[in-house]
């Protein structure tokens, strides 16, 4: 059974105003248990929008949005509880840190869920696993870390509440590679642990290539194409069409294609590499 | 391109003050030299806390280096008497778009430099006016700069640095905070400025995709450089760049395993192109 | 409710209004507040609007934007005009009920009041709208100059104030990402007592402190390296100049001054002692 519907969602900005303007149109979307999906989209193509209306932040002007079989808007009560079932982290979410202790800090939304003291915080320890942090980092002030440390504390602090979907938005923005990578790997294990599901919001088609499962692609409010990373990546020159910049392999094997020597997708250098050598291997 | 040096770092150490209970200090750099030349697009790059950000403060004499001289078109950025000068000559560019903009309108921000040099109004506007031309922001002279996109918003930024008449620009992770349309914006807009118009610019950044558009590349790591030279000669070292935490195109990573796998592909590929004409031409022979 | 807020908004235009010098708007803003109090009668109370009117016309902004910056004032404006109703006695008793007494001058004060609140915000909004926040500020530090004698740094104080209208809209934008932040970690913002909310509060204030300070030291440091001194030698790109416009205005001014006055004259007052 999926663990997120979305069936005909609309969103209009500035409703009833001369202005009004649909932010998504007709948002219909099905993910499974333990998925991965890499969102990918430029910038005004709808993803936050679409992102804010997974945990009801945003009310669908039309449409109906079913976490774990319940529809979120049903009553009152499913709305609140939405917000946990569905965790999400925004950009730059070491700016939400207020507490006096990374611990505190994580233990903020287990707290308002209305959880005991000891599953809080077994809760609070194992998130904090999961980001790699440290127990002596736990009685830090969050705002003595340094940015990437900050940066996973705030991820803990969702992780923390054991959603069942996990929404990142552009969790490496602004990052240097090697907190780029901390983060995705990251990602990758908590996905595998816990067998939970994480949708990624991301400019870069390299991350959502190296962790994703699936891809959903947004345009002008739209689901462009929703599908497998191999079946997306096959389309590049629509994807490029839309202003989306594909990995550097795909453009060398496009290129290779265009002068005749067609190896098919790719979008990982390791699969680049095999396939070369193994035509390689054949003229030989 | 010309031989004077426009910046020069001669063993500069730099130790930030902690506010902890032993006082004690953080060395940044010890002894480090570098040298620019007048018309050079360079680019530093470095993970986080290598010091990048660090070398751009202590060119504009926010900072000042507690050994050795930093010198600005000749003059010490420890002279305070000069900073005035210095800063006219160098501009900067940080990283968060939002925050240094300190105007309501972006005509009035562009004009904010030059009116702190005490230039003379009409003089003002024309430089006000063909600086946001030449970063394509003219028609939004009139915007509220909080409605702009962070690409621009960069840009008026950098319309600002231009409006002082500076000889050399540096940017301090200028595209961190952007979208692939906004770094693509501020890209193309500092590399018409260093090839058109000659202005110095010296880009930090930890992408390695803006680097390859530089004539230069420095490579950081723990206040000293480890690697100097041009992008070719910079990105062949693939293996050290991924010690560092840095990562390398994508075409010379590929490059560089298939020669490690017996291919004969030449080491110094950047850019797609090259790489899939190799690759043919490699495949051919055998 | 905060972005209702219109004051300190401006409208692009080109209209004789916004072609004025900004030191003469801010003066005869400040005469016109003055003539709405001076208003005695329907008669110059109904002149003072008419002229406001016409100032609006005249400025092209739309008659709706100038109605939005009412929108935040209407409850104050309800609540002072039943006040006034209620509780003011004197004049030609209308309504003598049990507890409920309504007088002429009640409703005659009411009325008043309620016009003058209105116009009020439509003039100062008026000023925003037509003037852009630098003209302003670099406006007001030319009429508080003189105060340099006594060692108030004005030039100081401007930049201030230039700095805090910039800011306005990034704080906004970073108190609704913050709010929804939160919201997403359950933090309930809208349920439970005074204390309660209160408390609910910490988590996005300690945040919009924290990320005002950053910008406030990163913004300390482009100032810098733009050479922004704070002291003297500084120019600016748009100059201050009187045209005769100006002075043709003053007159209009000076006209509707004297309007008022007659009008005050002819038709007595409205309140009966």
């Amino acid at each position: 059974m999926p663990v997120l519907v979305l069936d005909g969602v609309t969103h209009l900005y500035n409703k009833g105003l001369p202005t009004e303007k649909k932010a998504i149109e007709n948002i219909n979307l099905s993910v499974e248990k333990g998925e991965l999906v890499g969102i990918i989209g430029h910038t005004g193509s709808g993803k936050s929008t679409l992102m804010q209306h997974l945990n009801g932040i945003l009310k669908p002007d039309t449409g109906t949005v079913i976490v774990d079989g319940a529809d979120i808007w049903g009553n009152k009560k499913a709305v609140r509880e939405a917000r946990f079932k569905v965790g999400l982290c925004f950009q730059y979410p070491e700016y939400q840190l207020f507490e006096e202790t990374v611990y505190k800090d994580i233990a903020f939304g287990p707290k308002n869920m209305g959880l005991r003291d000891n599953e809080v915080n077994k809760r609070v320890l194992r998130a904090a696993d999961y980001v790699g942090l440290s127990r002596e980092l736990l009685d830090k002030s969050p705002f003595d870390l340094s940015g990437g440390e900050k940066r996973r504390v705030a991820i803990a602090g969702v992780i923390a509440m054991e959603p069942k979907v996990l929404v990142l938005d552009e969790p490496t923005a602004g990052l240097d590679p090697r907190g780029r990578d901390k983060i995705l790997d990251m990602i990758k294990n908590y996905r595998e642990a816990t067998e939970s599901t994480v949708l990624l919001v991301s400019h870069s088609m390299e991350d959502v290539a190296r962790v994703a499962s699936k891809v959903l692609v947004m345009n002008k409010g739209k689901v462009e194409m929703f599908g497998t990373v191999e079946e997306v990546y096959a389309h590049s020159g629509e994807l490029r069409k839309i202003g989306l910049n594909v990995p550097q392999v795909s453009k060398v094997f496009e290129i290779l294609k265009s002068k005749g020597l067609d190896l098919g997708t790719v979008y990982t250098v390791d699969k680049a590499a095999q396939l070369i050598l193994e035509r390689g291997g054949a003229v030989k | 391109m010309n031989d004077k040096s426009i910046i020069q770092f001669n063993n500069v150490s730099f130790a930030y003050e902690l506010n902890d209970e032993e006082a004690t200090v953080k060395p940044v750099f010890n002894g480090l030299n570098l040298s620019v030349p007048e018309g050079q697009f360079l680019a530093v790059l470095g993970h986080n806390g290598c010091g990048k950000s660090t070398v751009a403060k202590l060119i504009n004499s926010i900072l000042v280096p507690s050994d050795g001289t930093v010198t600005v078109d000749g003059l010490d950025t420890s002279d305070d008497s000069k900073i005035t000068d210095i800063r006219r000559t160098v501009g900067m560019v940080f990283q968060n778009p939002d925050n240094q903009i300190v105007a309501t309108i972006v005509e009035d921000d562009v004009a904010f430099g030059p009116e702190n040099l005490g230039v003379e109004p009409s003089e003002i506007r024309k430089r006000v006016d063909a600086a946001l031309k030449a970063v394509g922001m003219y028609e939004f002279r009139l915007a509220e700069p909080h409605r702009l996109s962070g690409g621009q918003k960069q840009r008026v930024a950098i319309a600002g640095v231009l409006a002082m008449n500076t000889k050399c620009i540096v940017l301090d992770e200028p595209t961190a905070m952007l979208d692939p349309k906004g770094r693509k914006e501020v890209m193309d807009t500092i590399t018409m400025l260093n090839k058109e118009r000659g202005i110095t610019v010296i880009l930090i950044t930890h992408y390695m995709d803006e680097a390859v558009k530089a004539d230069r590349v420095v490579v950081m790591d723990k206040g000293s450089v480890v690697l100097d030279g041009t992008p070719k000669q910079v990105f062949k070292n693939v293996e050290q760049l991924k010690a560092l935490g840095l990562d390398v195109p994508q075409a010379t990573e590929l490059a560089y395993k298939l020669r490690k796998q017996g291919m004969n592909l030449p080491d110094d590929i950047l850019d797609e192109q090259e790489c899939a004409e190799a690759i043919l031409a490699a495949l051919e022979v055998k | 409710m905060i972005r209702d807020i219109t004051i300190g908004q401006y409208f692009n235009s080109t209209s004789p209004v916004h072609r004025l010098d900004a030191r003469m708007k801010i003066i005869l803003t400040l005469i016109f507040i003055i003539s709405i109090f001076l208003c005695k009668n329907f008669a110059s109370l109904g002149l003072m609007v008419a002229f406001a009117f016409f100032i609006v016309l005249l400025s092209k902004v739309p008659l709706k934007m100038v109605l939005k910056s009412m929108k935040p004032i209407a409850i104050i404006v309800v609540f002072t005009s039943l006040l006034n109703i209620f509780y003011i006695r004197g004049g030609t008793p209308l309504i003598d009920w049990k507890f409920i007494h309504i007088t002429s001058n009640g409703i005659f004060t009411a009325l008043f009041m309620a016009v003058r609140i209105a116009s009020l915000v439509v003039v100062s909004s008026m000023l925003t709208y037509t003037t852009t926040p630098t003209m302003l500020t670099d406006g007001l530090e030319k009429l508080l100059s003189p105060l340099k004698l006594f060692k108030i740094p004005v030039a100081t104080l401007a930049m201030m104030m230039t700095l805090a209208l910039r800011f306005i809209p990034t704080l906004v934008d970073e108190i609704d990402r913050i709010t929804n932040a939160q919201k997403a970690r359950g933090a309930n913002l809208d349920d439970g007592n005074f204390i309660q909310r209160v408390k609910a509060l910490v988590p996005i204030i300690v945040p919009l402190f924290i990320s005002s300070i950053r910008r406030a030291y990163e913004l300390a440091d482009a100032m810098d390296c733009r050479c922004y001194t704070g002291g003297p030698g500084r120019t600016r790109m748009k100059q201050m100049k009187f045209h005769a416009s100006d002075f043709v205005s003053l007159g209009i001014m000076a006209i509707f001054i004297a309007g008022i006055v007659v009008l005050n004259h002819f038709f007595g007052a409205v309140l009966v002692k």
